[in-house]
């Protein structure tokens, strides 16, 4: 018998017959059932997980879209109540660092006119930006020199030491890359003090003499320390104003102020919030009409907002400044990427 | 979920060749309760399937491909598989007294070599068939029909050579 057959008989034989279940349909049937629980829920649980996912997906778009703010139905009247600005919260001063070095400060110095004192002192602001990619702290006094009358030589100032004159200077100055390092330079004319006069007025930057430009000459000088004015803290609102291109000197200025809120969550008014308002070198200080005490979530707000010119003002274009101060020191300031909306003043 | 009731044709398969489907598992493993195992697999995914299988006349070929493909890819049939001499446990035992040595040899063999074996010479399928059921080719079936034949020939020759009869 060849190998095949002997296989054929092998695999045919009695002995590899197999006892049949008892019940062979039932047997069958509940494992298919199994199966079909089983498939069923492992499908309910995609389901499931997909919807989970979708809903999770539409919820970080939401987030990622920002909701157009509703606008104000109507505006808000203006009330005459006047009031006082609270402590204004500014950013805390910075630990010191390395010193400045003259690289740093290798920029050109711009100096600002701010105030003109009754006895004709001026005071200027000068600044200088910290040039490099670092921190840098200036803590020593600065040293003047400028050009003497009569001789032209080149000397150094006996300048008194006189306190910063801004709100917020912090000292010592240690200043971010890009930011400027301040001091304040008071000039008295020689009509008030006693000549030789003083011009080309230089700051000393480690050996070298930066010529500050615009300074006018004088006889005495008084110089404050290097100092940072820190930023105020600005509120999560966002303020807009719109007023009308001219204005008369001697009239009231009508404008509107629109507070919007740009968060997931109303915000509350409360406390009622000041605000200063202001022309040119002219300020006043008012409480919002808070009449309504919330803005809802992406909603505004319109104020009507009233402001004297003076009839002594200047007639040309003038700065119209708003900002209101919350309760906790932070504010909000309108039309914050230019400080303000720009009238004509005119006769 | 809707319960889930057996078709009358499915019923009447399942009673009429569950046995029939035992012994190929069984021939094919070698152990009796993996045949068990892969019949009631593949009864099942039969049953899932049911429809769509009755439909194309066949529903014997599909439960066959089932059983060969589960058996083939178990992994936990590399446990059960017996490759020792051991004699495997039989439901029914001829009365007369055989050699179990052919019986041996076959489940010695690979499992690809004795699925081929069983396909040929119990279900008297062709090569094609064959090659069809395992996915493979006919050239795949020749060459494992002839390996199997051959270590087949070569464990009876070494009987012989030690006096027994076939």
């Amino acid at each position: 018998m060849d190998i095949e057959q002997l296989i054929r008989q092998e695999l045919a034989d009695k002995r590899h017959m197999q006892t049949g279940w008892t019940e062979p349909v039932p047997r069958v049937q509940a494992g298919i059932r199994r199966r079909r629980r089983r498939r069923y829920t492992v499908a309910s649980s995609v389901v499931a997980a997909a919807v989970l996912v979708g809903l999770g997906a539409v919820n970080i778009l939401q987030d990622r879209t920002p909701e157009a703010v509703t606008p104000a139905q109507g505006t808000i009247a203006w009330t005459d109540t006047p009031a006082s600005l609270p402590n204004l919260t500014r950013r805390s001063p910075r630990p010191d660092v390395r010193a400045c070095t003259e690289s740093d400060l290798a920029g050109k110095p711009w100096a600002e006119s701010n105030t003109i004192a009754a006895s004709g002192a001026k005071t200027y602001t000068v600044l200088i930006a910290n040039g490099s990619d670092t921190r840098c702290t200036l803590g020593s006094a600065p040293q003047l020199t400028a050009l003497r009358s009569g001789d032209g030589e080149p000397t150094a100032l006996a300048a008194s030491t006189q306190a910063a004159q801004h709100a917020g200077a912090q000292m010592p100055a240690t200043v971010d890359p890009g930011e400027p390092v301040r001091l304040d330079i008071t000039v008295t004319p020689c009509a008030n003090a006693a000549p030789p006069t003083y011009s080309s007025v230089a700051i000393t930057i480690g050996q070298h003499h930066v010529t500050v430009p615009g300074i006018t000459p004088g006889c005495e000088f008084a110089v404050s320390p290097w100092y940072v004015q820190a930023p105020l803290i600005n509120a999560p609102l966002t303020v807009s104003m719109s007023a009308p291109g001219t204005v008369r000197r001697g009239s009231t200025l009508t404008y509107q102020v629109t507070i919007a809120n740009t968060a997931d969550q109303a915000f509350k008014l409360n406390p009622c919030p000041v605000y200063q308002q202001g022309v040119g070198e002219v300020t006043r200080t008012y409480q919002l009409n808070c009449s309504t005490t919330t803005i809802p979530k992406h909603a505004s707000l319109t104020y009507e907002m009233h402001l004297d010119v003076p009839a002594s003002a200047t007639p040309g274009p003038s700065k119209v400044t708003w900002m209101a101060a919350l309760a906790n020191g932070t504010v909000a300031i309108a039309n914050l990427a230019t400080g303000g909306e720009t009238v004509q003043i005119v006769e | 979920m809707p319960s889930w009731d057996a078709p009358p044709s499915f019923e009447s398969y399942v009673r009429d060749r569950h046995r029939e489907l035992l012994r190929f598992a069984y021939l094919l493993s070698g152990d009796a309760h993996l045949a068990a195992d892969l019949v009631q697999d593949a009864l099942e995914r039969t049953g899932m399937a049911w429809r769509r299988v009755h439909k194309h006349d066949d529903p014997g070929g599909y439960v066959r491909r089932v059983i060969v493909n589960r058996y083939l890819n178990r992994l936990r049939s590399l446990r059960r598989e017996r490759l020792t001499d051991a004699t495997p446990e039989v439901a029914h035992v001829d009365s007369e007294p055989r050699d179990e040595q052919l019986w041996d040899a076959i489940t010695s063999l690979p499992k690809q070599q004795r699925t081929v074996l069983v396909l040929r010479y119990y279900d008297d399928l062709s090569e094609s068939q064959i090659a069809a059921t395992l996915g493979c080719s006919v050239g795949t079936v020749k060459s494992n029909a002839s390996r199997a034949l051959a270590k087949l020939r070569a464990a009876l020759a070494s009987r012989d050579l030690d006096g027994s009869d076939v």
